[in-house]
């Protein structure tokens, strides 16, 4: 087991991996209640085409997160959900574009919660009764979110950003997608992706390591998973530019809403690594368009745009730059938009402002549990390794790095949706 | 928690060195007026955003990242008969940063509270205006959120005069009213007249955070007598109303409103939330296992208490042809409970549920500063007491409290089904 002190703040994290392959990291904490653990794949909605046994699979949209809904269904009927509960604990489980993750939380009976949600990600049981019977429930979740604007727009970038990456769908799929899954869509996905060595498990709060490493290492259900090849992923020939350029879509807004966005391709950026690209496109957005931002200042101040915030999005080999905002002066923001994409100038004295924020909040994050078990799986699930040092990374970040990198942006392919009031 | 009398305000204060920041509230509470909501929201929204030194909106936040980062907000919210505004301010602990943030902190937080920017009796026009319009923003989009409009029209329709049917985002007729002038004169008028009441968490000395907050956080409040939080009901429903609303949206919102009436002490503090859950407090409770699992009529349905207005909700997202049978589905379920239909595992199964809850508590600062928080204002028993009387809730108990909640008002937002968008 390895140890290392994260971000030198008095918290350790311990790892090893387990023989099956399965990663596990540990985060005990010395004053926590309670214990949180996330047990995920790398296995998301984009996934919808892929090797099994050396055969091209095509899954309908949707398929990872009707698996997830799938995942706690037990073959003797019994209710794990009530299990947790008599133990004091709860769970939930999410599907992303890029994973499926289970969790729990709870803080009694750590190990009696831990060996059924381990027994119950790797037992599926589907069968063509429970799988019809769902259905209906996922139908209303897809309807729940079709009167959100927000929602609305964000899925209406995807397809406009999109020509091939299957983001370009909803996580959930589409209500004539969903109805063609079958019992075999699952398994055949489970099969692939379900492997330990496709999966972490991330565990926080009030645990002991050398006992949780002692309890996995004689774990019934995870010695008798073997470690497999590695899960061989289909990569999408997506192209640089954008499918569509502008969509209007009408809903039942009052004022007008837009979102834009800017499609980047990772490849072209091959001289700076994963989490470099992600922290300067952050210090650009936050610098162009956050709180401190004169664009901000200037926009609403002229009353041209109510309020907006801006957001960075991982889609695969792509990296979005999102403006979402509010604005019945729509057309003169977008344009303000693109002229401050136009015209990035950073100083040294906003850089360091930046740098001190950011370091500031990866402090306060580590109090809480659930924040840095969550931020720990995704860096697995993003960069497949862990930074410990993140505090260190950020104090490094240097300016004239930072400038090579805007050379070497390409912010051309943009696109744009607004919601207008229906008539 | 020590509570200390400043005379001006109650401060309370919680030592605890789990945490590497600290932070702060500071709660003006008085009784609800409906006329009062637009103008206190405007208030707050006004004063977080100038102030008389960092006049325009980015100059107070870069302030605020220069001082490490501290996170300043302010909000209001009602709770039972009494609308309240809280300031929140949280810094880190000063061995990360420098020891005179404390002070410099709660300085920026003085500032924002005790000193806007204001000239001649006016607030600024400039920021007047953007303040105005991201109001009058929220209450044109009040139909955005399909799921929180359908709560508010059933919670009208329940009764209208009764504070928890007021809407938290204001009124328009207000909102014409309000300029530079008449604003500021609230504004002094609320400060000297409100309640006040701080809590702070964190690791500090209390000698000095008492003496910087007598300094820097000084009401000049004048006394009022207290008055009583919790909202009770005048009648109690003979028959359900059910009222259905059109609107363009894809899938219609249901909203149900009982009326809780006569709990003993006891029941208002614990059989409430027990009884809540079992009937729609998660994937276990009922509403989930029959309305959801068995009959896959909905992806949501739940039940919640809000215990200040003697109130029971009900939501859920449903198809609108099946209407009839949700409605069929709940009133069984709520009639079987009435009808002694509880069992000892599941009675025991809500209780270790909201145990977790209460043990989770411990471990966030935030939460355990909204507890101490709850605790006073709603007058409920320190988290040690609340879980060893939560244990002692019997079948029996949950049996009675069910005759003691009454339908009432049964709202449907309805929306016609289109297969894909």
């Amino acid at each position: 087991m390895k140890k290392v002190n994260f971000n030198n703040l008095d918290q350790d994290v311990y790892s090893f991996t387990l023989d099956n392959g399965l990663g596990v990291y540990l985060i005990p904490y010395q004053d926590k209640n309670n214990y949180y653990a996330v047990l995920g794949t790398k296995y998301g909605s984009n996934d919808i085409l892929f090797f099994k046994d050396g055969k091209k699979i095509t899954s309908p949209y949707g398929t990872a997160h009707f698996l997830e809904h799938k995942m706690f269904e037990q073959e003797d009927g019994s209710d794990p959900m009530k299990i947790f509960s008599k133990n004091g604990a709860s769970s939930n489980a999410s599907t992303s574009f890029s994973n499926t993750r289970y969790y729990i939380w709870g803080a009694t009976n750590l190990y009696d919660n831990l060996n059924l949600l381990i027994d119950l990600v790797y037992s599926p049981y589907f069968t063509d009764d429970n799988v019809a019977k769902e259905k209906g429930i996922i139908k209303e979740e897809i309807l729940m979110y079709e009167d959100n604007p927000e929602w609305a727009m964000d899925d209406n970038i995807r397809k406009n950003l999109f020509y091939k990456l299957p983001v370009k769908e909803k996580i959930a799929g589409t209500i004539s997608s969903i109805e063609k899954i079958t019992k075999e869509d699952l398994y055949n996905a489970y099969n692939t992706f379900y492997t330990p060595s496709n999966m972490y498990l991330v565990i926080g709060g009030n645990i002991n390591p050398n006992e949780i490493e002692k309890f996995l290492k004689n774990n019934q259900k995870l010695n008798s998973l073997k470690k497999q090849e590695e899960v061989k992923k289909i990569i999408y020939e997506e192209p640089n530019d954008v499918k569509e350029e502008f969509k209007k879509i009408y809903k039942n807004v009052k004022v007008p809403k837009i979102q834009f966005a800017i499609k980047i391709n990772k490849d072209n950026l091959k001289n700076f690594d994963d989490l470099k690209i992600n922290m300067y496109l952050g210090i650009i957005l936050t610098n162009l368009f956050g709180n401190t931002s004169d664009f901000k200042e200037e926009v609403l101040y002229n009353n041209i745009s109510t309020g907006f915030y801006e957001e960075k999005c991982s889609y695969s080999n792509f990296i979005t730059l999102n403006i979402v905002g509010e604005s019945d002066k729509a057309d003169i923001f977008v344009e303000k938009i693109k002229q401050r994409f136009a015209n990035i100038r950073i100083s040294k004295e906003e850089f360091e402002r930046i740098k001190r924020v950011w370091i500031a909040s990866e402090i306060r994050m580590i109090d809480n549990v659930e924040i840095t078990v969550d931020n720990i799986y995704s860096d697995l699930i993003q960069y497949n390794k862990l930074y410990d040092n993140r505090i260190d990374i950020i104090k490094n970040l240097d300016i004239k790095e930072l400038k090579k990198f805007i050379k070497c942006l390409d912010l051309s392919n943009q696109t744009l949706v607004m919601v207008l009031p229906k008539q | 928690m020590k509570e200390i009398d400043l005379k001006y305000a109650k401060l309370y204060l919680i030592k605890t060195q789990k945490f590497r920041s600290l932070n702060i509230k500071v709660l003006l509470k008085d009784e609800i007026k409906k006329e009062d909501i637009t103008k206190r929201n405007f208030l707050v929204d006004y004063l977080i955003l100038t102030t008389k030194k960092y006049k325009t909106r980015q100059e107070l936040a870069l302030k605020t990242q220069e001082l490490y980062s501290l996170y300043l907000s302010g909000y209001n919210t009602r709770i039972g008969n009494y609308l309240i505004t809280k300031f929140n301010m949280s810094m880190l602990d000063t061995k990360y940063t420098e020891p005179s943030m404390l002070k410099e902190s709660i300085s920026l937080l003085s500032e924002v509270i005790f000193n806007p920017n204001q000239k001649n009796n006016q607030f600024d026009s400039k920021t007047f205006k953007i303040v105005k319009k991201g109001i009058q923003t929220e209450i044109d989009t009040i139909k955005e959120n399909p799921k929180i409009y359908a709560n508010i029209r059933m919670l009208e329709n329940m009764d209208s005069n009764k504070p928890y049917s007021y809407r938290g985002f204001g009124y328009q007729e207000d909102l014409d009213q309000i300029n530079e002038k008449n604003l500021y004169e609230y504004y002094k008028n609320f400060i000297k007249t409100a309640s006040v009441d701080i809590f702070v968490i964190g690791d500090f000395d209390e000698k000095e955070l008492v003496s910087v907050i007598k300094e820097k956080l000084n009401f000049k409040t004048i006394k009022k007598e207290k008055r009583n939080l919790y909202l009770n009901h005048n009648y109690l429903p003979k028959k359900i109303k059910v009222v259905r609303e059109k609107e363009n949206i894809t899938q219609s919102k249901l909203s149900i409103g009982c009326k809780i009436a006569n709990l003993t002490e006891f029941e208002r503090k614990y059989v409430i939330n027990l009884y809540s859950m079992i009937l729609g407090g998660g994937f276990n409770s009922r509403f989930l296992q029959i309305i959801r699992e068995k009959y896959s009529l909905a992806y949501y349905i739940n039940s919640s208490v809000l215990k200040a207005d003697n109130l029971l909700l009900i939501q859920s997202g449903i198809s609108v042809n099946n209407f009839d049978k949700v409605l069929k589905c709940i009133k069984k379920i709520i009639k079987d409970i009435n009808n002694g239909k509880v069992t000892f595992e599941e009675l025991e199964m809500v209780k270790s549920e909201y145990l977790s809850v209460l043990d989770e508590i411990y471990d966030n600062i935030d939460s355990i500063l909204e507890n101490y928080i709850a605790t006073v204002l709603l007058d409920l028993d320190d988290l040690k007491i609340r879980k060893e009387m939560i244990k002692k809730v019997t079948i029996q108990d949950i049996i009675n409290i069910s005759k003691k909640v009454y339908m009432d008002t049964v709202y449907l937002l309805e929306g016609d089904i289109s297969e894909e968008s």
